[in-house]
């Protein structure tokens, strides 16, 4: 076991009966089995096929505290929530402060009946059948050393619930702040459950509070009823110290519409595991998203959609802009079980590279076993279209009003999917802002 | 003072000399042709006037309104009021005409010290000189070029040459791919764009253009230099007789 690896386990021996208190039978066994796993596979590796362009150990570094005593929330008081929000969203908010969900700075009255939304950690509480049911229920602590991480150490979080047939108009949104002072790893955790025939939007938005180095291993499950159709966007704009390491598992049942829309615009390294399981026919999936890469910025979205059942279709969208030294990874996978007949999945990945030092990997990878679907995918990088830029400047616009002008068009495709308002504005400006920079 | 003078231009691209010593002067109001076969250097002296980095100038000036004009960036050309009619204009999928023409027009209006369009005013600008071309005003919406017909790009060139209003306008081979119909629509909107202070320089293989636009004078272009320069008749002989005769009096020493 490496001393990483061995920080990690022997933590979360030291706090197995006190902060991973456990009352829940299901968790504490749930907890043991995923420190297990974790300690088999330790960190990926530079072997690990799957995180060969993102050294990830290298990143997770022996001096951030595996801090679970939750000291976050008490500062709480200093926090001016309203400047962190995305502007116009005026609705439900729950905000999680180094993944500790705080009371005092969330807002979540005006929910209508059917909608529970709150604590991780008191909703474990309250109703342990949340345990039962769902927790953990779509994941995969076998062979995925982060989640299997995130899970021994489940404190809090945020908790979204919608009865059946209950339809939330306001999307909701989860302000995930880090707010450590000094290195810290940090482990918060969101669950979202929407019952049959329900609708819901939810906006996770992560930002940083401070400068020190922090790296947050962050989890979001996502489980959808037949006919529920569930939106998750999520706004990355952190600091240019965070680490982050985003991963979404989603199970879907018949019937269901899930789209997630992935924005990132911020941080130092980001990786984004996103995972889809269609667990029934006539399931909708949507994966969409925009990242843009200034400075070191290294950005990784790995997807993943598997396809089971027949009758389903997935959609997926990703465009980059990279620029100085960023690097971007893209790995989309589609998997067609034999079973999956008439799936119609599309993938399409599209990148510009702005700089000779900035660097894109695009994989896309299509595993196809039923003999009657539609798939396609499309990957291209390339860059800006000088072309255009004359065409543009042409008429009077100078150089870099007329490389925005493209990079805009160009995200802009993407940018139409962010099905919230708000936050398509928001993630236009702060697109704006990236652009400055270039 | 001249709205263009071209002194003695010397071009070259990837170190094949095109231009070889050409001269031209154009006053305000004057409508100027430039016919030549292929691989003249037509094309070339519009790159070199609109400002394309790939052409260098390896001698002679080029004085636009007093200004050297080669100093200048491309924006700043225009800006200024220098306008290029693409042969092949280029399509901007996802930028939408007027976002396009709202950024071009206030550029060049702050430049000339104007004030920006108000939206109203500029929308109503744009659907007046749309009609110009008899564009669909519904092209507000749609993405610059993409989707466009051949004529379509062609006569939302002169549209922008309406919109943007510039002193000095190159139309590059306009003509090329238009039928009878869209020809006529282009030239009666730049008949209509004609005024004491805009000269025009119409850059064409074919003289059927210039019987819309009747220039002041036509110019040969030939081996990447002018050899003859005459008025509307010189471009008539040319289309009868091809130009052949013209080298062959060339050659012969007078």
């Amino acid at each position: 076991m490496s001393q990483i690896t061995d920080r990690f386990v022997t933590a979360f021996k030291l706090h197995d009966g006190t902060h991973l208190n456990g009352s829940n039978e299901r968790l504490r066994e749930l907890r043991r089995s995923a420190i297990e796993s974790f300690g088999k596979l330790g960190l990926p590796g530079r072997k690990s096929e799957a995180w060969k362009y993102t050294p990830i150990s290298r990143y997770v570094r022996d001096d951030f505290a595996i801090d679970l005593a939750g000291r976050g929330a008490a500062d709480s008081d200093v926090v001016d929530v309203n400047s962190l929000r995305i502007p116009g969203m005026d609705g439900p908010l729950l905000v999680l402060v180094d993944g500790v969900f705080s009371s005092e700075l969330s807002r979540t009255d005006g929910l209508p009946e059917g909608v529970v939304a709150g604590s991780l950690r008191s909703a474990l509480a309250e109703q342990p059948e949340i345990a039962e049911s769902y927790l953990a229920s779509y994941n995969d602590i076998e062979s995925q050393p982060f989640e299997a991480l995130n899970t021994a150490f489940i404190q809090d979080g945020a908790f979204i619930s919608v009865a059946d047939r209950t339809d939330v108009a306001e999307p909701l949104e989860i302000l995930m702040l880090t707010s450590a002072e000094a290195p810290r790893f940090l482990q918060p955790r969101i669950l979202i459950q929407a019952g049959e025939n329900a609708g819901v939007q939810v906006v996770e938005h992560q930002r940083s509070l401070g400068n020190a180095a922090c790296f947050n291993n962050s989890l979001c499950e996502i489980y959808a009823a037949r006919h529920a159709r569930v939106s998750h966007i999520r706004l990355q704009d952190e600091g240019p110290n965070a680490y982050h390491v985003s991963t979404t598992r989603i199970r879907q049942d018949g019937e269901s519409d899930v789209s997630t829309f992935t924005a990132t615009l911020g941080g130092r390294l980001i990786r984004n595991n996103l995972s889809f399981l269609p667990d029934g026919e006539h399931c909708t999936s949507h994966l969409n998203g925009v990242f843009v890469g200034t400075g070191d910025r290294h950005i990784d979205n790995h997807t993943f959609v598997d396809h089971a059942w027949p009758n389903c279709e997935s959609n997926e969208l990703y465009k980059g802009i990279l620029d100085d030294k960023s690097i971007g990874v893209f790995n989309g996978k589609v998997f067609v079980r034999r079973d999956a007949q008439k799936t119609n999945a599309y993938q399409s990945n599209n990148s510009v590279v702005l700089s000779e030092s900035a660097k894109m990997f695009a994989k896309p990878e299509l595993e196809i076993y039923a003999d009657d679907v539609k798939c396609s995918h499309g990957a291209t990088t390339g860059q800006l279209d000088e072309e255009a830029v004359f065409y543009l400047r042409s008429r009077g616009i100078d150089a870099k009003s007329a490389r925005t002008m493209m990079l805009n068009a160009f995200a802009g495709e993407a940018l139409d999917l962010i099905s919230v308002v708000p936050v398509r504005e928001h993630v236009e400006a702060l697109l704006e802002r990236e652009l400055v920079k270039l | 003072m001249s709205m263009l003078q071209v002194k003695n231009l010397h071009v070259e691209i990837e170190g094949t000399a095109i231009l070889k010593g050409l001269d031209l002067t154009i006053a305000p109001g004057e409508v100027h042709a430039i016919m030549g076969p292929n691989g003249s250097g037509k094309s070339t002296l519009a790159s070199v006037l609109a400002g394309r980095e790939e052409y260098e100038v390896t001698a002679g000036e080029v004085m636009f309104l007093g200004e050297d004009l080669l100093e200048m960036e491309v924006d700043e050309r225009a800006r200024e009021g220098v306008f290029l009619a693409f042969q092949y204009p280029v399509e901007l999928p996802g930028v939408s005409m007027s976002n396009f023409l709202r950024e071009a027009v206030n550029s060049v209006r702050e430049h000339r010290g104007q004030e920006s369009l108000s939206a109203v005013d500029f929308l109503r600008v744009m659907k007046e000189k749309a009609a110009l071309v008899e564009l669909n005003p519904d092209l507000k919406k749609r993405s610059v070029n993409e989707g466009f017909s051949g004529g379509e790009k062609k006569r939302n060139e002169i549209f922008q040459l309406a919109m943007l209003e510039p002193k000095l306008a190159i139309l590059d081979e306009t003509d090329s791919g238009l039928d009878i119909d869209a020809l006529r629509i282009v030239a009666d909107g730049v008949n209509r764009m004609r005024a004491e202070d805009r000269s025009f320089l119409v850059i064409t293989h074919y003289q059927r253009l210039l019987n819309h636009i009747v220039p002041d004078v036509v110019h040969v272009l030939l081996d990447g230099r002018i050899v003859r320069t005459g008025d509307s008749s010189l471009a008539l002989r040319l289309e009868e007789q091809g130009y052949d005769w013209l080298k062959e009096e060339l050659a012969t020493p007078a």
